[in-house]
C-alpha cells in the first residue's frame, strides 16, 4: 500500500488534475479572494492619477504568456479608462502590440477617440537599450504609430518628449524587456512611477525593486488579476479561474504529502528490515 | 589592426554611454541618443537576419528531404504565409488578426497550459524530504503555494502569512545579493571589454 503511494501513475494525476481544473469552471465554488497589499499599492497607484495624467501602458507579452498576463492588462487598463486619463500603449516584445490592440477592444477604449485619448506606437526592436532610447526620446524612439502615422501627429504626443513628461508608466511583463529594464533605464533617470504586471514565478525577481520604492507595485500571476478585477468591481477571467487554480495548488500539496508519506514508510520499513532486533548497529 | 579598431569602437561607444548617464552635457546627451537609435536599427536587422538564417537553415532541410522534412515544411509554410498576410493585408487586417488568435495564440496558449501536468509529475518526483535541505524546499513549496492561492487563506491565515514572509525577508535578501554580485560582474565585464581583455564578442579567445 505505502509502496503504491510513491508511484502513483502519472497519467492518474493526469486525469485528477483536468477534473479538478474543469470543474470549478462549469460550476463555480466561490472560495473567498482576499486582497494582498501589492494589489492594492497598484490599484492605488492608478486611483491617485488626476483625470487627463498620461500614461504608458507596456504591452510586453506575448501569446504564449497571454493566459496568465492579459487578465491583468485587462482589469488595469479597465481601471485607467475609469479614471479617465490618457494611455499610450507601446511595446518592447514583437507581439505587443497585436495584443495591446485586442486589449483595447475589450476594454472599451475603442470607443473613446484614438490619437487623443489613447494610442498604439507599436513595437521597437533592441531590449534594453531601447527602453533607455524611449526614456530619452518617446517621439524619436516610437516615431510612427501601428499604422506608420508619424506619431507626433497625435493630439495625445503634444508635449511628450521623454520619461518625465509621463505620470506613470504600466507594463505587464512576464521576462525581459521588463520591469527591472524600466527601473534601470527610466527611473533611474526620471524617477517615473512604475507599475507592472508578472507571472507568479517572477514575483521573487521584482520584489526587492518594491521595497526599495522603486516600483510602487506588482501584480503577480493570476490571483493578483482576480484581486485586482474585484477591486474595480468587474470580475472578469482571472476571477472565474480562481477556484480552479486553488484546487490545482491543493492536488499538487495532496500528492507531495502522499508521496512523501509513502517514502518515510517505506524508509521506517528497510530500517525495520535491516535492524529487526532495533539495536544500535554500533560495535 | 583587425581587432583594435572594434576594441577602441566598442570602448568609446560604452564611455559615451556612461558619460550620458552621470553628465548633463548636451552634447555627450545627443551623441548617446544617436547611438541608441542605431542600436534600435541594428536590432531592428538582426532580427531580419534571423528569419532570412532560419528560412535558409529550414529550405535546406526541405531540399534535402531530412527527417524532420515536415516540420522545417510547416514552419517554412507558416512564415511565408504570415509574412504575405501582413505584407498585403496589414498586420492590423482581420486576416492577420485571425492567424494570430486561431494559430499562433491558441497553439502558445495549449503549450502554457500544459505546464500544469509538468508541474504537477515533477512536483510529485522532486519533492521528497529525503534530508534537512530537502524538508526545508519541500515546506516552503508547500507554504508558498497555499499562500498563493485563495484556498490558502480558507484554510488558515497562516499560509498567505507566511507566503509573504517568505517573500518579504529571506527571498529579497536572497535576490539583493544576486542583484548586487550580478552587478559588480557587469561592471568588472565592462572594464574588461572596454580595455580590450576580453574580445569574446568578436569571436576571439575569452
Amino acid at each position: 500500500m505505502m509502496r503504491s503511494l510513491q508511484s502513483i501513475p502519472r497519467s492518474w494525476l493526469y486525469v485528477i488534475l483536468i477534473v479538478l481544473l474543469a470543474w470549478p469552471l462549469i460550476k463555480p465554488i466561490g472560495i473567498k479572494l482576499d486582497i494582498s497589499d501589492e494589489t492594492r499599492r497598484c490599484y492605488e497607484a492608478i486611483e491617485s492619477l488626476e483625470p487627463g495624467s498620461v500614461v504608458v501602458f507596456g504591452f510586453d507579452y506575448s501569446a504564449g504568456n497571454k493566459a496568465e498576463m492579459e487578465p491583468q492588462a485587462l482589469a488595469v487598463l479597465r481601471h485607467l479608462l475609469r479614471r479617465n486619463v490618457k494611455v499610450i500603449g507601446l511595446a518592447f516584445v514583437e507581439q505587443g502590440p497585436i495584443l495591446g490592440e485586442q486589449a483595447f477592444q475589450k476594454t472599451g477604449w475603442t470607443e473613446k477617440q484614438y490619437g487623443v485619448d489613447y494610442i498604439n506606437l507599436g513595437y521597437r526592436a533592441g531590449g534594453q537599450g531601447t527602453v533607455a532610447a524611449f526614456a530619452n526620446d518617446i517621439p524619436g524612439t516610437f516615431n510612427t504609430d501601428i499604422s506608420g502615422k508619424p506619431s507626433t501627429s497625435f493630439p495625445i504626443m503634444e508635449g511628450i518628449k521623454t520619461a518625465a513628461d509621463i505620470d506613470l508608466i504600466v507594463t505587464i511583463a512576464p521576462g525581459t524587456p521588463g520591469p527591472e529594464d524600466y527601473v534601470r533605464q527610466v527611473f533611474s533617470s526620471y524617477q517615473t512611477p512604475l507599475v507592472c504586471g508578472v507571472p507568479a514565478v517572477a514575483i521573487t525577481q521584482v520584489a526587492p525593486y518594491v521595497q526599495a520604492k522603486q516600483i510602487k507595485g506588482i501584480l503577480g500571476g493570476s490571483p493578483a488579476a482576480a484581486q485586482y478585477e474585484l477591486l474595480i468591481e468587474q470580475p472578469g477571467d482571472a476571477v472565474a479561474a480562481m477556484d480552479a487554480q486553488s484546487l490545482a495548488h491543493l492536488l499538487i500539496v495532496a500528492v507531495i504529502i502522499l508521496r512523501n508519506i509513502g517514502y518515510l514508510a517505506e524508509k521506517k520499513a528497510s530500517n525495520n528490515t535491516a535492524n529487526p532486533s532495533g539495536r544500535g548497529t554500533h560495535s | 589592426m583587425k581587432s583594435t579598431v572594434p576594441v577602441v569602437i566598442t570602448a568609446v561607444i560604452g564611455i559615451v554611454m556612461i558619460l550620458d548617464f552621470f553628465l548633463p552635457v548636451q552634447s555627450v546627451n545627443n551623441m548617446a541618443s544617436l547611438l541608441q537609435s542605431w542600436g534600435i536599427v541594428i536590432s531592428a536587422f538582426a532580427m531580419g537576419l534571423g528569419a532570412v538564417n532560419l528560412l535558409r537553415r529550414h529550405t535546406g532541410i526541405i531540399a534535402k528531404g531530412e527527417k524532420s522534412m515536415l516540420y522545417s515544411l510547416l514552419l517554412v509554410g507558416s512564415m511565408i504565409l504570415t509574412i504575405i498576410v501582413g505584407l498585403f493585408f496589414g498586420t492590423g487586417s482581420k486576416l492577420y488578426d485571425f492567424l494570430f488568435t486561431n494559430i499562433l495564440s491558441a497553439a502558445s496558449r495549449t503549450l502554457y497550459a500544459s505546464i500544469a501536468f509538468y508541474i504537477l509529475s515533477a512536483a510529485y518526483r522532486a519533492f521528497v524530504a529525503k534530508n534537512l535541505d530537502g524538508w526545508i524546499l519541500l515546506l516552503t513549496g508547500v507554504v508558498i503555494m497555499l499562500g498563493t492561492a485563495p484556498i490558502g487563506a480558507v484554510i488558515s491565515k497562516f499560509f498567505p502569512a507566511a507566503s509573504q514572509w517568505i517573500q518579504d525577508i529571506p527571498n529579497t535578501a536572497g535576490m539583493r545579493a544576486i542583484m548586487m554580485g550580478a552587478a559588480l560582474g557587469v561592471v568588472s565585464s565592462a572594464v574588461k571589454t572596454f580595455l580590450g581583455y576580453d574580445k569574446s564578442y568578436l569571436g576571439q579567445g575569452e
